[in-house]
């Protein structure tokens, strides 16, 4: 009993850090482009969020009740993504990752719907290319995650967690065991880029645009105000959280080992990720909406040099 | 204690009596009356059906006839073949099966009392409930029949009714001279009979020969002498191939999967759920028949019907993204379903011996999305339905738009539908596609696989998913453009729709299929726990299953013992429901302030010409996956089958070629031309070739009279 306790304390707490990892990820960007900003930008987000939180909400004249809904059920299937992560405990939740896929896809299909709903060309230019990037992105995860069950033989996610925890022991033990696990290099890459799809990070999407017909996502958002923008919003920081910490869970697993110290060793990893994201997108430029794909082929070719290595090894 | 033959006769009487009491009566009562009929039959039949599949009573004994050939003659006595008994029998599977064709058409037989009230139905309403009658009647026989002569005579008894139901909307077109229609629409309305019974025959030759083959083989023609015989060499695998030609052309698996979206909404709406939901799945279950109990399952074969299979989940839903009607949608979306649950049963061909208990998960997925599909199918279609009776039978995906707004519970049906059938948690398309994913992944990992296997196994599994994120784009495109937004049609023809929603007979039967997508969604466990007593006469032995981790994968069977996953899947389902819908009420209780939407600053105006179009939705897609066709020549070969897709008929767009379609043109178009050159060759009109022809014939018939002679002596 003491143990589901702490698991749900350790997702409600993930949820309320969210924010606080995109403010981090916007001020770190901000102080390497010149813009130096006090550390208390970290925090702006909760700013933003409660400000927005008490601003009355519109509802569109010509919008149905999918509109209204749509704020709910997409922090609804986000937010519960996020109990299936061990950080400091097990995770509440035990699931493989088909059920993970289906829900990220379920996100996109709702808010890809409201697009639909006022009726303005905005918001389905937006679903269009959201419901694009998930047909990207979904065939990029099965691949992903293919390779690691043909790895573990395990389609379970906390075995999968549990599986990359005990290879870092491994390794800290005797370097030797390098080469065996030298696919999983290539698979970092994979879903790294994966989560940049899904986080709407820079080549494909970016996220500090303010003209309508460069919007990917934001696109949609243009309709939703008040206490609905909040939450979708929200919804979306704990989405990138979640991809975040599934990233260091599977390939930077130190705070599974750190006994006591899980939480702060954590935060350091979460905060050497989100370093890399910001130089890598410091080189960047918005890549064409037409060529965006050529990025799910680089996820599909990584995964199957991973599953190819895997093969090889077990034949050796 | 049932009997088959007392069973067979009350719901023949039952079907044939509805029959002729439509078709003769042509009243609106004998109409009425003849519905009622339907419903009782196809009652009686889910009862019984449900009884038998689920082990209530005993297997009910079956019916023999005497032999035929007696009657014939006494000539027949003496030459020494097997007797001809027609034969009719049950076992689980085909009770399962008989369960879901019966149960499915009680629904429609409902749903029917409202929908063929519609004017545009009045001509046709006698006529539409007698072959009703008979479709359920000779789909009932199919699956009944337990011997091969049967099997073929009710296979073409369902063909021959199909092909009578696809006539509807040319019928309706011949009588309303002032109809609406575009050339195109009445050519397909036109062809789809025609094809239906061209498909339809060539199917029933190549299932001819493989049953024949069979027979002779085993000396007999009841299924008890077919079952797991010892064959010679090469015989199970050209029966195999026979046999998959055959029922692949019937279920529409790719390279014939052109004949659904003709055939399936040339007919009416009511019928056209039923042939989805239940009818292509005749094939599925002869599909049972052949592979596991006729011959013993080969991996080769599997990876065939694998490959086939992903393949046409692939093509289909790449052309219902393209098609801008709702039916022809939904009739490729069937077909892609097929392409889903022949995965399943590919699966367990490859794997029936070498680790059963991955075969047995493929099959019991494939069975399961078998149920689940018939119910987000039905629920789509008889959504569907109730739309093309509000809208006077429009049904084009430009001409709808803001259908929530106006008739807002058959819109959240159709919603329902397909969320379903994108397969998304907590409805029951996820589950079953989610035990496909689970069948492959199980696979790759097997020990037993090649590096062959290996492949095909990792790339079905990626077409197959990408398949799944199609279905889903289709769904936000279809849903989107008809329900959601403004209505896109001018005023005046709105105002022409019905102003409030169809009646409670329909909007019940919905419900019901759209509480059954929720409940097969949240129940796997107990469904699964069912459907294992519809597979136990092909001979699956569960216990390797429960097992679970055999192969080294954990395999995550919802009632598995190793396995977690109820509780996760439970409180997803509850987290969605718990946390979005309480709180949906509340949002829409809350006062939202009113405002126009955002148009880039400008007022918004309220156009319809100012919302997204299908076309452009799919635009990224299209642009970036569409194949361009190499060979130019392709394009200007006469349109035998349609093969020009519209993508948006408002948009000046080339069109899309459906490529199929136009392969088939091609075949049409290069045998035609080459038979003509042949007459023409051959018959001249010049009467010196003539001669020559006289002379040659009477040549050989001497040369032949002199061999003959001299081989007597």
């Amino acid at each position: 009993m003491n143990d589901t306790l702490l698991s749900i304390l350790q997702g409600i707490l993930l949820t309320i850090a969210a924010p606080a990892l995109t403010g981090w990820i916007a001020w770190f960007k901000a102080g390497v482009q010149g813009r130096h900003r006090s550390w208390t930008y970290i925090f702006q987000p909760y700013l933003n969020l409660a400000t927005i939180f008490r601003t009355p909400a519109t509802h569109p004249q010509t919008a149905s009740w999918i509109f209204a809904a749509t704020p709910w059920v997409l922090f609804a299937s986000y937010t519960w993504l996020i109990f299936i992560v061990p950080v400091f405990c097990e995770p509440l939740l035990a699931v493989d990752f088909i059920v993970v896929i289906y829900a990220l896809g379920f996100g996109h299909f709702v808010i890809s719907l409201s697009g639909w709903d006022a009726g303005s060309a905005f918001g389905n230019m937006g679903g269009s290319r959201v419901m694009f990037f998930h047909f990207l992105t979904e065939i990029g995860l099965i691949l992903f995650f293919a390779a690691l069950t043909l790895r573990w033989r395990a389609i379970n996610l906390k075995e999968i967690f549990d599986q990359h925890a005990q290879i870092l022991i491994g390794l800290s033990n005797n370097i030797q065991e390098f080469p065996d696990n030298f696919g999983l290099v290539f698979l970092a890459f994979s879903l790294a880029l994966i989560i940049m799809f899904e986080s709407k990070r820079l080549p494909m999407d970016n996220p500090d645009t303010h003209l309508e017909l460069t919007m990917t996502y934001k696109a949609i958002l243009l309709e939703f105000s008040g206490r609905d923008l909040a939450l979708i919003e929200w919804a979306e920081m704990v989405k990138t959280m979640f991809l975040f910490s599934m990233f260091s869970n599977l390939f930077l697993p130190i705070h599974r080992l750190a006994q006591g110290m899980a939480m702060p060793v954590f935060i350091g990893e979460l905060l050497i990720l989100s370093c890399l994201l910001v130089l890598w997108e410091l080189r960047q430029a918005r890549t064409r909406i037409q060529q965006v794909s050529r990025f799910a082929w680089v996820t599909l070719v990584f995964s199957l040099i991973s599953i190819i290595l895997t093969i090889t090894f077990k034949a050796i | 204690m049932i009997d088959t033959k007392t069973f067979l006769s009350v719901v023949s009487v039952i079907f044939w009596g509805g029959f002729f009491l439509a078709a003769m009566g042509k009243s609106r009562r004998s109409a009425t009356t003849s519905l009622w009929l339907a419903l009782l039959g196809s009652g009686l039949s889910a009862t019984l059906g449900g009884i038998i599949w689920l082990r209530v009573l005993p297997l009910p004994k079956p019916i023999v006839s005497p032999n035929l050939w007696v009657g014939l003659g006494q000539g027949f006595k003496t030459v020494s073949i097997s007797p001809l008994q027609m034969e009719f029998q049950l076992d689980a599977l085909s009770a399962f099966f008989v369960f879901l064709v019966s149960a499915f058409s009680t629904i429609v037989a409902i749903y029917s009392f409202g929908a063929l009230n519609a004017p545009h139905y009045e001509r046709y309403r006698s006529r539409i409930v007698a072959a009703f009658n008979l479709f359920i009647w000779s789909t009932l026989l199919v699956i009944f029949s337990h011997d091969v002569f049967s099997l073929l005579l009710s296979l073409e008894i369902s063909s021959l009714v199909l092909a009578y139901l696809a006539l509807y909307k040319h019928m309706f077109y011949q009588s309303q001279p002032n109809h609406d229609a575009s050339h195109q629409e009445q050519k397909r309305a036109r062809i789809a009979p025609q094809v239906y019974l061209a498909l339809g025959h060539v199917s029933a030759v190549f299932l001819l020969i493989a049953l024949l083959i069979l027979a002779i083989e085993n000396k007999g023609m009841s299924y008890n002498d077919l079952y797991k015989q010892q064959l010679s060499p090469f015989v199970p695998t050209l029966v195999f191939l026979l046999a998959l030609a055959g029922l692949g052309i019937r279920a529409g698996l790719t390279p014939a999967h052109i004949w659904p979206p003709l055939v399936h909404p040339s007919a009416p709406v009511t019928l056209h759920t039923l042939f989805t939901g239940v009818g292509i799945k005749v094939a599925i279950y002869l599909m049972y028949r052949f592979f596991f109990q006729f011959l013993e399952p080969q991996p080769m074969w599997g990876y065939l019907l694998l490959g086939l299979a992903v393949l046409t989940a692939l093509v289909n839903v790449w052309y219902a993204i393209s098609s801008h009607d709702l039916k022809t949608a939904l009739a490729y979306h069937s077909i892609e379903n097929i392409g889903i649950i022949c995965v399943g049963i590919g699966v367990g061909l490859i794997f029936w011996k070498a680790a059963p208990a991955i075969a047995f998960l493929g099959l019991i997925a494939s069975l399961y999305h078998v149920l689940n599909h018939a119910f987000f199918k039905g629920l789509l279609f008889l959504a569907t339905g109730a739309i093309d009776n509000l809208t006077h039978q429009i049904m084009e995906m430009d001409k709808l738009g803001g259908l929530l707004k106006r008739y807002g519970f058959t819109s959240a049906m159709f919603l329902i539908g397909s969320v379903a059938i994108a397969g998304f948690p907590p409805f029951n398309g996820f589950m079953s596609e989610w035990l496909t994913l689970q069948a492959l992944l199980s696979g790759v990992t097997a020990e037993s696989t090649s590096l062959f296997g290996l492949a095909i196994l990792l790339l079905s599994m990626v077409f197959l998913t990408a398949s799944f994120a199609l279905t889903a784009f289709c769904f936000y495109k279809m849903v989107g453009i008809a329900f959601l937004g403004l209505p896109r049609s001018p005023k005046e023809t709105i105002d022409e729709w019905e102003s409030h929603d169809v009646p409670w007979s329909m909007k019940s039967m919905m419900m019901l299929l759209a509480i059954g997508c929720l409940a097969l969604g949240l129940t796997p466990f107990l469904m699964l726990q069912a459907l294992e007593k519809a597979l136990e006469p092909i001979g699956v032995d569960f216990s390797a299953l429960h097992l679970a981790s055999a192969n080294g994968v954990d395999i995550a069977i919802p009632f598995g013992a190793s396995s977690n996953h109820l509780p996760v899947l439970g409180s997803l389902g509850l987290v969605l429901i718990l946390l979005a819908f309480p709180l949906l009420i509340g949002t829409r209780l809350r006062a939202l302030k009113p405002d126009s939407a955002w148009n880039g600053g400008t007022k918004f105006q309220e156009p319809p010409t100012h919302q997204f179009s299908g076309a452009a939705a799919s635009f990224l897609l299209h642009d970036t996956f569409a194949i361009p066709v190499l060979n130019k020549r392709l394009h200007q070969i006469p349109e035998y089958l349609p093969a020009h897709i519209e993508v948006s008929p408002s948009v000046d767009s080339p069109g899309r070629v459906e490529i199929f379609s136009t392969l088939y043109n091609f075949l049409f178009h290069n045998t035609l031309r080459m038979s003509r050159s042949f007459g023409e060759w051959t018959q001249n009109r010049d009467i010196r070739r003539y001669l020559w022809y006289i002379f040659v014939v009477n040549l050989v018939t001497l040369l032949i009279f002199i061999l003959v002679k001299i081989t007597e002596k």
